[in-house]
């Protein structure tokens, strides 16, 4: 990864954070509809082929929201879990924290190198 | 070979801290020159940014959730270009006396 | 020095939390039919326990086995003739569920349920102090 794009991608990754604290809340408020499954954002495992394989720019990968069919359903065909769910919320809002903290670090040094006194 | 400095005998913490080394004395009687050891703090600083970038990324591509790696590689890389801006600025500040000086 | 990937303890914290909340299940479903004399295949009601499971030797978290059947305690027999359950010397077979094993059991879970929130608690107050480094 270039050292300057680091900065544009930690932005698209709060982005793709942004959508999925959505996603999440989402899944929350179903947790009774029958026939829901449980949502997600597809972001990071893209930007991970994109780098590896060099062959979509990672400017353009965009966060997508989809449903990873991968937990199981109860009675009503519903797979949503409010433990589970908490928990991804939690790991969310960490990692949205610390890349905002990040992106700011970034910005603060750019300042210190403008900054003749 | 440790890189430190006989005169003062103890590597200040902050230096210590940002993980850098002071060249040492090359021949007794010869000291390290001045632009040896900022091309040092300068290679320092870039080591450490690239550790922070790389760190960054893993966080990016969901390698590593984990918060602390992040942090510690920022927090340094950070403190390595503090340190180089205050020498920055300081060998700007000397180069303005000196060109104020009335001869 | 890299520092090793660990599992993230929110992670094993929520299969500490789905866990105890199966437990909390099967146990309000014994206390719900500690009276059922009748079920589909004749017998009253046997006690429900389930199995939990982890990988040895690693940092994993719990995970939630099946429910089986309490075949070790006999049903207890009530002398209650005029029950519609009654055999032909009027004793009536109960289901093995004894409340205070129960109640207990409850509360056990309830308390390992609520341990495991408080380990996602402090995990997320650790994360912040950490982030406070780079304020």
């Amino acid at each position: 990864m270039k050292p300057d794009s680091v900065t544009a991608h930690v932005e698209a990754a709060l982005h793709a954070a942004n959508l999925r604290q959505k996603a999440i809340a989402n899944n929350m408020a179903n947790l009774g509809t029958p026939g829901y499954r449980r949502q997600d954002v597809r972001f990071e495992s893209l930007l991970e082929q994109a780098l590896a394989s060099g062959g979509t720019d990672p400017r353009d990968i965009e966060p997508e929201v989809f449903q990873p069919m991968e937990t199981p359903v109860n009675g009503k065909g519903n797979d949503v879990d409010v433990e589970y769910e908490v928990g991804q919320m939690l790991k969310n809002v960490g990692r949205y924290k610390t890349l905002l903290r990040v992106m700011a670090k970034k910005y603060q040094m750019m300042h210190q190198a403008m900054d003749t006194r | 070979m440790a890189g430190i400095n006989p005169i003062s005998g103890m590597r200040p913490p902050m230096t210590q801290a940002a993980g850098l080394q002071i060249p040492a004395k090359k021949t007794p009687g010869q000291d390290a020159s001045f632009g040896q050891v900022i091309r040092k703090f300068v290679e320092n600083t870039e080591q450490a940014q690239n550790a922070s970038n790389e760190a960054i990324q893993d966080l990016l591509t969901g390698k590593n959730d984990d918060v602390l790696p992040v942090v510690s590689a920022v927090a340094k890389a950070d403190l390595s270009f503090k340190l180089l801006m205050g020498v920055r600025n300081k060998v700007i500040d000397a180069y303005k006396q000196t060109m104020n000086m009335q001869i | 020095m890299s520092i090793p990937r660990v599992g993230s303890p929110i992670d094993i914290a929520v299969s500490g939390l789905r866990a105890n909340s199966a437990r909390m299940n099967v146990i309000s479903s014994n206390i719900a039919n500690s009276s059922t004399t009748r079920t589909p295949n004749g017998d009253p009601y046997r006690r429900k326990d389930l199995v939990l499971s982890t990988n040895p030797g690693q940092v994993a978290g719990v995970q939630i086995g099946e429910t089986v059947e309490d075949m070790a305690t006999e049903f207890p027999k009530l002398y209650e003739p005029g029950h519609p359950d009654a055999d032909a010397n009027g004793y009536v077979q109960m289901p093995n569920v004894q409340l205070p094993v129960e109640m207990i059991n409850l509360v056990e879970a309830s308390r390992a349920y609520q341990a495991n929130a408080a380990v996602m608690r402090r995990f997320s107050e650790l994360s912040d102090t950490t982030l406070e480094l780079l304020k």
